[in-house]
């Protein structure tokens, strides 16, 4: 029976942005990537909390980074996508991509 | 404030972050309303992971007025507890209000064993050493919120006045006022020493006091019964709900600590 936790919209960007940035995946990063792409102010605490759900569900790990000065030394908490994660990724991007193409072309769309 | 002001497993990383954020150039404002609304995520994310115990405590509690139907019955039944109410004062209240909170707490102390078994899984985790700490909370907590109540009701309105009427022998009845009881108006008499007018010798009067139990709170004054906020409510339903408030508050209180995280947030993290 496939597995039927989907992913939400702001989660699936979130795992998109720690694959972007790879080895370099920490809080303030991801917010920034995030911040980018959508346009607008993201909270660095929904990312977190976001990214605690995923971890939960074994879709992202993380691992501590050396404490550093210019953080109050206080540690990075550096996330990376598990096997899990990447198959949920492709998952969703399939049945995205199915239901998009299957739209008749929208009418007013934005430029 | 982050680190202090949030509840669960504190996350350095993300106040770090923050810090990273603003040394980099971010405004103070926009330190402030990550910082806020970090806090309140955090606040969220635990009522949620509270959510089961929360929908307990809430049904619970609503047994908790019928429970005190129950117990009035019991507890102003001068075959059962009336050689209590005529112990001297303050024995006499210590023993009344000792004889609620154990009642009370009897109530919550059930609701937490049926939430106990409900929860299996909970059971299996858990130790004694929380067990015991979270019944200490339980009766902590009861305490806390009756003696509020207790205020509210007795002497927030006209302080001292209403003092007198607390318990069966106040300080009114020094000399151990006979009780009795008929359905559910009783009867005690305080006796008061006077001067005769006529005589000008000191004499002992005796002065009836009715109890009302149907009072919120049944305790004796002089007629007619001092107005105080709770014994206000004339709605039925705002009164069940009043009287829920302390098991509800209490019980959130101690099964807080009992209802851990979820399994998947117990992870340790490497």
């Amino acid at each position: 029976m496939p597995d039927r936790t989907y992913l939400g919209e702001f989660e699936l960007m979130i795992l998109l942005a720690v694959l972007h940035l790879g080895d370099e995946a920490y809080g303030v990063p991801i917010s920034r990537e995030l911040e980018r792409h959508r346009g607008r102010d993201v909270s660095v605490g929904s990312v977190y909390a976001a990214l605690e759900r995923l971890e939960g569900k074994g879709l992202v790990a993380s691992s501590l980074g050396d404490p550093t000065p210019e953080r109050g030394g206080k540690a990075k908490r550096y996330f990376r996508i598990t096997k899990e994660g990447l198959r949920q990724v492709h998952e969703t991007r399939r049945v995205l991509t199915q239901l998009w193409q299957k739209l008749p072309e929208l009418k007013g769309e934005p430029i | 404030m982050l680190e202090h002001s949030t509840p669960g497993p504190r996350n350095e990383a993300l106040a770090g972050d923050l810090l990273e954020e603003f040394r980099q150039g971010r405004s103070v404002g926009w330190y402030w309303r990550q910082t806020l609304a970090a806090i309140a995520i955090a606040c969220i994310r635990e009522i949620l992971n509270h959510r089961a115990m929360l929908l307990f405590a809430v049904l619970w509690s609503m047994l908790a007025p019928g429970w005190d139907f129950l117990i009035e019955k019991v507890e102003h039944n001068p075959s059962l507890f009336g050689p209590m109410w005529t112990l001297a004062w303050p024995w006499s209240t210590l023993a009344a209000l000792g004889l609620s909170l154990l009642i009370g707490a009897v109530f919550i102390w059930a609701g937490m064993l049926v939430y106990l078994v409900l929860h299996g899984s909970l059971v299996r985790g858990i130790s004694l050493r929380r067990l015991r700490m979270s019944i200490a909370l339980s009766l902590t907590g009861f305490i806390a919120v009756s003696a509020a109540m207790f205020a509210l009701t007795l002497l927030l309105p006209v302080t001292g006045h209403a003092i007198i009427g607390l318990g069966l022998n106040s300080s009114l009845a020094p000399d151990a006022p006979k009780y009795e009881g008929k359905k559910n108006r009783y009867w005690t008499y305080h006796y008061v020493r006077q001067v005769d007018p006529q005589t000008g010798k000191p004499v002992v009067v005796r002065s009836p006091v009715q109890i009302d139990t149907s009072d919120f709170y049944p305790y004796a004054s002089p007629a007619p019964a001092t107005p105080t906020p709770l014994s206000e409510i004339k709605d039925t339903s705002t009164r069940a709900i009043v009287a829920r408030l302390p098991y509800l508050l209490s019980m959130i209180y101690a099964l807080w600590g009992l209802s851990s995280l979820p399994n998947r947030y117990r992870r340790t993290r490497t």
